[in-house]
Protein backbone atom coordinates (compact mmCIF):
# COMPACT_ATOMS: atom_id res chain seq x y z
CA UNK A 1 0.00 0.00 0.00
CA UNK A 2 1.41 3.15 -0.78
CA UNK A 3 1.79 6.06 1.84
CA UNK A 4 -0.98 8.71 0.80
CA UNK A 5 -1.47 9.82 4.34
CA UNK A 6 -0.28 13.52 4.54
CA UNK A 7 -0.23 13.85 0.33
CA UNK A 8 -2.17 16.78 -0.58
CA UNK A 9 -3.41 16.80 -4.22
CA UNK A 10 -4.76 20.01 -6.14
CA UNK A 11 -6.23 19.03 -9.20
CA UNK A 12 -7.37 21.02 -11.71
CA UNK A 13 -8.84 23.63 -9.59
CA UNK A 14 -10.56 26.67 -10.56
CA UNK A 15 -12.43 29.62 -8.97
CA UNK A 16 -14.38 32.02 -10.30
CA UNK A 17 -16.70 34.73 -8.19
CA UNK A 18 -18.85 37.84 -8.53
CA UNK A 19 -22.28 37.85 -10.53
CA UNK A 20 -22.92 38.08 -14.24
CA UNK A 21 -20.30 40.73 -15.86
CA UNK A 22 -18.36 41.60 -12.90
CA UNK A 23 -17.61 37.97 -12.73
CA UNK A 24 -13.95 37.29 -12.00
CA UNK A 25 -11.68 34.30 -12.48
CA UNK A 26 -9.42 34.24 -9.68
CA UNK A 27 -7.98 30.70 -10.34
CA UNK A 28 -7.54 28.90 -13.49
CA UNK A 29 -6.97 24.87 -14.10
CA UNK A 30 -4.26 24.44 -10.90
CA UNK A 31 -2.54 21.08 -10.35
CA UNK A 32 0.28 19.61 -8.08
CA UNK A 33 0.81 17.21 -5.20
CA UNK A 34 2.26 17.71 -2.03
CA UNK A 35 4.20 14.77 -0.90
CA UNK A 36 3.93 13.68 2.76
CA UNK A 37 6.36 15.75 4.89
CA UNK A 38 7.43 18.03 2.24
CA UNK A 39 7.26 22.02 2.98
CA UNK A 40 5.76 23.32 0.34
CA UNK A 41 5.67 27.12 -0.05
CA UNK A 42 3.36 29.02 -2.28
CA UNK A 43 3.96 32.66 -3.30
CA UNK A 44 2.53 35.09 -6.00
CA UNK A 45 1.31 38.52 -6.47
CA UNK A 46 -1.18 40.16 -4.15
CA UNK A 47 -4.65 38.54 -5.29
CA UNK A 48 -3.63 35.54 -7.18
CA UNK A 49 -5.74 33.66 -5.63
CA UNK A 50 -2.85 32.05 -3.62
CA UNK A 51 -4.41 31.69 -0.28
CA UNK A 52 -8.17 31.27 -1.24
CA UNK A 53 -6.18 27.74 -2.99
CA UNK A 54 -5.40 27.10 0.67
CA UNK A 55 -8.40 28.02 1.59
CA UNK A 56 -10.43 25.44 -1.36
CA UNK A 57 -7.19 22.57 -0.15
CA UNK A 58 -8.62 23.43 3.87
CA UNK A 59 -12.33 22.84 2.99
CA UNK A 60 -13.90 26.39 3.99
CA UNK A 61 -14.17 27.53 0.44
CA UNK A 62 -15.45 25.33 -3.01
CA UNK A 63 -13.23 25.50 -6.03
CA UNK A 64 -15.54 26.24 -9.36
CA UNK A 65 -14.11 23.24 -11.16
CA UNK A 66 -11.89 20.48 -10.42
CA UNK A 67 -10.75 19.50 -6.38
CA UNK A 68 -8.66 18.85 -3.94
CA UNK A 69 -7.70 15.48 -2.42
CA UNK A 70 -5.62 14.98 1.16
CA UNK A 71 -4.50 11.80 2.22
CA UNK A 72 -6.08 10.33 -1.05
CA UNK A 73 -9.91 11.85 -0.09
CA UNK A 74 -11.36 14.11 -1.89
CA UNK A 75 -11.77 17.38 0.59
CA UNK A 76 -15.73 18.41 1.00
CA UNK A 77 -15.50 20.35 4.37
CA UNK A 78 -12.92 21.27 7.06
CA UNK A 79 -11.38 18.04 9.10
CA UNK A 80 -9.01 17.46 11.90
CA UNK A 81 -6.67 15.88 9.26
CA UNK A 82 -5.87 19.10 8.31
CA UNK A 83 -4.85 21.98 10.68
CA UNK A 84 -4.97 25.45 9.67
CA UNK A 85 -3.24 29.00 10.51
CA UNK A 86 -4.47 32.48 10.09
CA UNK A 87 -2.18 35.48 9.25
CA UNK A 88 -4.66 37.16 11.93
CA UNK A 89 -6.12 36.01 15.49
CA UNK A 90 -8.48 33.06 15.16
CA UNK A 91 -7.87 32.30 19.26
CA UNK A 92 -10.96 32.27 21.20
CA UNK A 93 -11.10 35.65 23.00
CA UNK A 94 -12.69 33.80 25.94
CA UNK A 95 -10.36 31.17 26.34
CA UNK A 96 -6.59 31.08 28.17
CA UNK A 97 -4.10 30.45 26.43
CA UNK A 98 -3.71 26.77 27.54
CA UNK A 99 -7.64 25.86 26.72
CA UNK A 100 -6.98 27.91 22.92
CA UNK A 101 -4.23 24.78 22.65
CA UNK A 102 -6.16 22.62 23.89
CA UNK A 103 -9.67 23.40 22.92
CA UNK A 104 -9.22 20.54 19.71
CA UNK A 105 -8.46 17.83 22.28
CA UNK A 106 -11.11 18.28 24.51
CA UNK A 107 -13.32 17.81 21.84
CA UNK A 108 -12.03 14.87 20.96
CA UNK A 109 -12.84 13.87 24.15
CA UNK A 110 -8.84 12.96 25.39
CA UNK A 111 -8.91 12.52 28.76
CA UNK A 112 -7.92 15.04 30.90
CA UNK A 113 -4.35 13.93 31.74
CA UNK A 114 -3.08 13.03 28.33
CA UNK A 115 -4.40 16.49 27.03
CA UNK A 116 -3.11 18.54 29.56
CA UNK A 117 0.13 16.72 28.94
CA UNK A 118 0.36 17.45 25.52
CA UNK A 119 -0.40 21.24 26.44
CA UNK A 120 2.59 21.68 27.98
CA UNK A 121 4.49 20.27 25.64
CA UNK A 122 3.33 22.97 22.78
CA UNK A 123 3.45 25.55 25.57
CA UNK A 124 6.99 24.82 26.09
CA UNK A 125 7.96 24.46 22.60
CA UNK A 126 6.35 28.31 21.41
CA UNK A 127 8.04 29.47 24.41
CA UNK A 128 4.73 30.47 26.18
CA UNK A 129 4.80 28.62 29.43
CA UNK A 130 4.46 31.60 31.42
CA UNK A 131 1.48 32.65 29.87
CA UNK A 132 -0.57 29.81 30.07
CA UNK A 133 -3.24 31.84 32.28
CA UNK A 134 -3.13 34.79 30.10
CA UNK A 135 -6.34 35.42 27.70
CA UNK A 136 -5.40 36.20 23.85
CA UNK A 137 -5.95 40.11 24.55
CA UNK A 138 -2.90 40.30 26.74
CA UNK A 139 -0.78 38.89 24.34
CA UNK A 140 1.21 40.73 21.30
CA UNK A 141 0.68 39.80 17.47
CA UNK A 142 3.92 37.30 18.06
CA UNK A 143 2.54 35.68 20.66
CA UNK A 144 -0.64 35.31 19.58
CA UNK A 145 0.71 33.83 16.39
CA UNK A 146 2.94 31.42 18.35
CA UNK A 147 -0.64 30.24 20.61
CA UNK A 148 -2.04 29.50 17.01
CA UNK A 149 0.63 27.66 16.03
CA UNK A 150 0.78 25.83 19.12
CA UNK A 151 -2.87 25.20 18.80
CA UNK A 152 -2.87 23.93 15.28
CA UNK A 153 0.03 21.38 16.21
CA UNK A 154 -1.31 20.40 19.60
CA UNK A 155 -4.09 18.87 17.12
CA UNK A 156 -1.98 16.67 15.13
CA UNK A 157 -3.33 17.25 11.76
CA UNK A 158 -1.33 15.40 8.89
CA UNK A 159 -1.30 18.59 6.78
CA UNK A 160 -0.79 22.22 8.10
CA UNK A 161 -1.95 24.88 6.11
CA UNK A 162 -0.28 28.15 6.91
CA UNK A 163 -1.60 31.76 4.94
CA UNK A 164 1.30 34.61 5.76
CA UNK A 165 0.92 33.30 9.52
CA UNK A 166 3.82 36.11 9.80
CA UNK A 167 2.45 39.01 7.50
CA UNK A 168 0.94 40.64 10.09
CA UNK A 169 4.50 40.92 12.48
CA UNK A 170 6.93 43.39 12.52
CA UNK A 171 10.58 41.98 10.89
CA UNK A 172 12.05 41.24 13.92
CA UNK A 173 9.09 39.39 15.18
CA UNK A 174 8.82 37.58 12.19
CA UNK A 175 12.24 36.25 12.19
CA UNK A 176 12.13 34.61 15.18
CA UNK A 177 8.64 33.39 14.40
CA UNK A 178 10.47 31.43 11.36
CA UNK A 179 13.47 30.22 13.45
CA UNK A 180 10.77 28.84 15.61
CA UNK A 181 8.80 27.30 13.18
CA UNK A 182 11.71 25.69 11.04
CA UNK A 183 12.68 24.29 14.85
CA UNK A 184 9.32 22.87 15.00
CA UNK A 185 8.94 21.32 11.88
CA UNK A 186 12.29 20.08 11.74
CA UNK A 187 10.91 17.38 14.13
CA UNK A 188 7.37 17.01 13.77
CA UNK A 189 8.24 16.99 9.63
CA UNK A 190 4.11 17.48 8.94
CA UNK A 191 2.98 18.12 5.16
CA UNK A 192 2.79 22.10 5.22
CA UNK A 193 0.92 24.31 2.42
CA UNK A 194 2.53 28.11 3.45
CA UNK A 195 1.35 30.90 1.92
CA UNK A 196 3.82 33.73 1.62
CA UNK A 197 4.64 37.16 -0.43
CA UNK A 198 8.16 37.20 1.31
CA UNK A 199 10.55 35.16 -0.77
CA UNK A 200 13.24 34.93 1.81
CA UNK A 201 10.50 33.60 4.03
CA UNK A 202 9.67 31.11 0.71
CA UNK A 203 13.49 29.73 0.84
CA UNK A 204 14.37 29.85 3.90
CA UNK A 205 11.28 27.73 4.83
CA UNK A 206 10.95 25.63 1.81
CA UNK A 207 11.49 22.25 0.38
CA UNK A 208 10.01 23.72 -3.11
CA UNK A 209 8.56 27.26 -3.92
CA UNK A 210 5.60 27.34 -6.46
CA UNK A 211 5.53 30.47 -8.21
CA UNK A 212 1.80 31.65 -9.36
CA UNK A 213 1.09 34.27 -11.83
CA UNK A 214 -0.76 37.25 -11.42
CA UNK A 215 -4.59 36.90 -11.50
CA UNK A 216 -6.16 34.59 -12.71
CA UNK A 217 -3.97 32.47 -10.51
CA UNK A 218 -1.76 29.38 -12.77
CA UNK A 219 1.49 27.51 -11.78
CA UNK A 220 4.03 29.56 -13.06
CA UNK A 221 7.24 27.59 -11.85
CA UNK A 222 8.01 24.84 -9.71
CA UNK A 223 11.83 25.38 -7.86
CA UNK A 224 13.02 22.92 -5.57
CA UNK A 225 14.77 24.26 -2.84
CA UNK A 226 18.05 22.07 -2.09
CA UNK A 227 19.25 23.80 0.88
CA UNK A 228 20.58 21.10 3.41
CA UNK A 229 18.56 21.25 6.71
CA UNK A 230 19.03 22.08 9.30
CA UNK A 231 18.67 25.96 8.51
CA UNK A 232 18.69 28.90 10.10
CA UNK A 233 18.44 32.66 8.37
CA UNK A 234 21.93 33.49 8.19
CA UNK A 235 21.80 30.82 4.97
CA UNK A 236 20.08 34.26 3.22
CA UNK A 237 23.55 35.45 2.86
CA UNK A 238 24.78 32.31 1.27
CA UNK A 239 25.34 32.30 -2.55
CA UNK A 240 22.83 29.45 -3.56
CA UNK A 241 20.81 31.17 -1.60
CA UNK A 242 20.65 34.56 -3.20
CA UNK A 243 20.82 32.78 -6.70
CA UNK A 244 17.42 31.04 -6.05
CA UNK A 245 16.09 34.85 -4.78
CA UNK A 246 16.78 36.17 -8.21
CA UNK A 247 15.24 33.32 -10.01
CA UNK A 248 12.03 33.57 -8.13
CA UNK A 249 12.33 37.51 -8.83
CA UNK A 250 12.68 37.36 -12.05
CA UNK A 251 9.87 34.63 -12.51
CA UNK A 252 7.28 37.62 -10.28
CA UNK A 253 8.73 40.32 -11.88
CA UNK A 254 6.73 39.41 -15.09
CA UNK A 255 3.75 39.12 -13.28
CA UNK A 256 3.95 42.28 -11.45
CA UNK A 257 4.97 43.92 -14.61
CA UNK A 258 1.97 43.04 -16.67
CA UNK A 259 -0.47 44.61 -13.76
CA UNK A 260 1.15 48.29 -15.00
CA UNK B 1 -12.72 25.72 30.89
CA UNK B 2 -15.47 28.54 30.75
CA UNK B 3 -18.52 29.21 31.90
CA UNK B 4 -21.36 27.92 30.68
CA UNK B 5 -22.86 30.70 27.79
CA UNK B 6 -25.49 32.62 28.70
CA UNK B 7 -27.86 31.42 25.66
CA UNK B 8 -28.34 27.73 24.79
CA UNK B 9 -29.40 27.06 21.07
CA UNK B 10 -28.02 23.80 20.75
CA UNK B 11 -29.78 22.24 17.06
CA UNK B 12 -30.52 25.86 16.28
CA UNK B 13 -29.11 27.99 13.19
CA UNK B 14 -28.51 31.58 12.85
CA UNK B 15 -27.97 33.71 10.17
CA UNK B 16 -25.27 36.77 10.51
CA UNK B 17 -24.71 39.37 7.97
CA UNK B 18 -21.48 41.50 7.57
CA UNK B 19 -19.46 38.21 9.58
CA UNK B 20 -16.03 38.77 7.76
CA UNK B 21 -14.98 41.34 10.65
CA UNK B 22 -15.45 43.05 13.84
CA UNK B 23 -19.27 42.90 15.54
CA UNK B 24 -20.65 40.31 12.91
CA UNK B 25 -17.60 37.97 13.33
CA UNK B 26 -18.03 38.16 17.26
CA UNK B 27 -21.38 37.58 17.00
CA UNK B 28 -21.37 34.65 14.38
CA UNK B 29 -18.77 32.98 17.05
CA UNK B 30 -20.65 33.79 20.13
CA UNK B 31 -23.80 31.99 18.63
CA UNK B 32 -21.47 29.18 17.91
CA UNK B 33 -19.98 29.06 21.16
CA UNK B 34 -23.88 28.74 22.58
CA UNK B 35 -24.11 25.71 20.34
CA UNK B 36 -25.85 27.32 17.07
CA UNK B 37 -25.08 26.29 13.55
CA UNK B 38 -24.30 29.61 11.23
CA UNK B 39 -24.61 30.75 8.02
CA UNK B 40 -22.42 33.80 7.76
CA UNK B 41 -22.14 36.13 4.63
CA UNK B 42 -19.86 39.44 3.63
CA UNK B 43 -19.54 40.75 0.53
CA UNK B 44 -16.22 38.89 -0.26
CA UNK B 45 -16.05 35.38 0.30
CA UNK B 46 -12.73 34.78 1.24
CA UNK B 47 -12.99 36.98 4.24
CA UNK B 48 -15.67 34.90 5.59
CA UNK B 49 -12.65 32.24 5.49
CA UNK B 50 -11.61 32.80 9.40
CA UNK B 51 -15.02 33.16 11.00
CA UNK B 52 -15.92 30.49 9.22
CA UNK B 53 -12.85 28.07 10.23
CA UNK B 54 -13.27 29.31 13.73
CA UNK B 55 -16.81 28.16 13.95
CA UNK B 56 -15.99 24.98 12.62
CA UNK B 57 -13.17 24.61 15.23
CA UNK B 58 -16.39 24.91 17.88
CA UNK B 59 -17.68 22.06 16.32
CA UNK B 60 -20.44 23.18 14.71
CA UNK B 61 -21.32 24.00 11.07
CA UNK B 62 -20.69 27.31 9.15
CA UNK B 63 -21.69 28.09 5.82
CA UNK B 64 -20.05 30.77 4.09
CA UNK B 65 -21.89 33.04 1.58
CA UNK B 66 -21.27 35.72 -0.51
CA UNK B 67 -24.10 38.19 -0.30
CA UNK B 68 -23.85 42.49 -1.22
CA UNK B 69 -27.20 43.80 0.41
CA UNK B 70 -27.33 46.79 -1.72
CA UNK B 71 -27.94 43.73 -4.69
CA UNK B 72 -31.85 43.25 -2.84
CA UNK B 73 -32.65 40.66 -5.96
CA UNK B 74 -30.35 37.99 -4.23
CA UNK B 75 -31.34 38.38 -1.16
CA UNK B 76 -33.65 35.50 -1.15
CA UNK B 77 -31.30 33.05 -3.11
CA UNK B 78 -28.66 33.77 0.21
CA UNK B 79 -31.65 32.86 2.58
CA UNK B 80 -32.82 29.64 0.46
CA UNK B 81 -28.92 27.98 0.42
CA UNK B 82 -28.14 28.92 4.01
CA UNK B 83 -31.61 26.64 4.68
CA UNK B 84 -30.30 24.38 2.19
CA UNK B 85 -27.11 24.47 3.95
CA UNK B 86 -28.36 24.19 7.51
CA UNK B 87 -31.92 22.65 7.33
CA UNK B 88 -33.36 25.26 9.39
CA UNK B 89 -32.98 29.40 10.19
CA UNK B 90 -34.22 30.34 13.75
CA UNK B 91 -32.06 33.55 14.23
CA UNK B 92 -31.27 36.31 12.04
CA UNK B 93 -28.73 39.18 12.74
CA UNK B 94 -29.03 42.03 10.50
CA UNK B 95 -25.33 43.33 11.32
CA UNK B 96 -24.03 44.08 7.87
CA UNK B 97 -24.08 48.15 6.90
CA UNK B 98 -23.32 49.05 10.07
CA UNK B 99 -19.73 51.55 9.29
Amino acid sequence: MTNTRGSLSIQNVSLSYGKAEKRVLALDGISFEVRSNQFTVIVGPSGCGKSSLLYIAAGLLEASAGGVTASGRLVEAPGADRGMVFQSYTLFPWLTVRDNIGYGLRRKSMPAAEREAIVARYLDEVGLTAFAGHYPKQLSGGMMQRVAIARALANDPDILLMDEPFGALDSQTRHSMQKLLLRVWEQSQKTVAFVTHDIDEAILLGDRVIVMTARPGKVKADIEINIPRPRAPEIELESEFISLKRRILNELRGEIDEDH
Amino acid sequence: MSGPSLFDLTGQAALVTGASRGIGEQLALALARAGADVAITARSPEGLVPCAAAITALGRKAVPLELDLRDVKNIGAVVSAAVAGLGRLDVLVNNAGVE
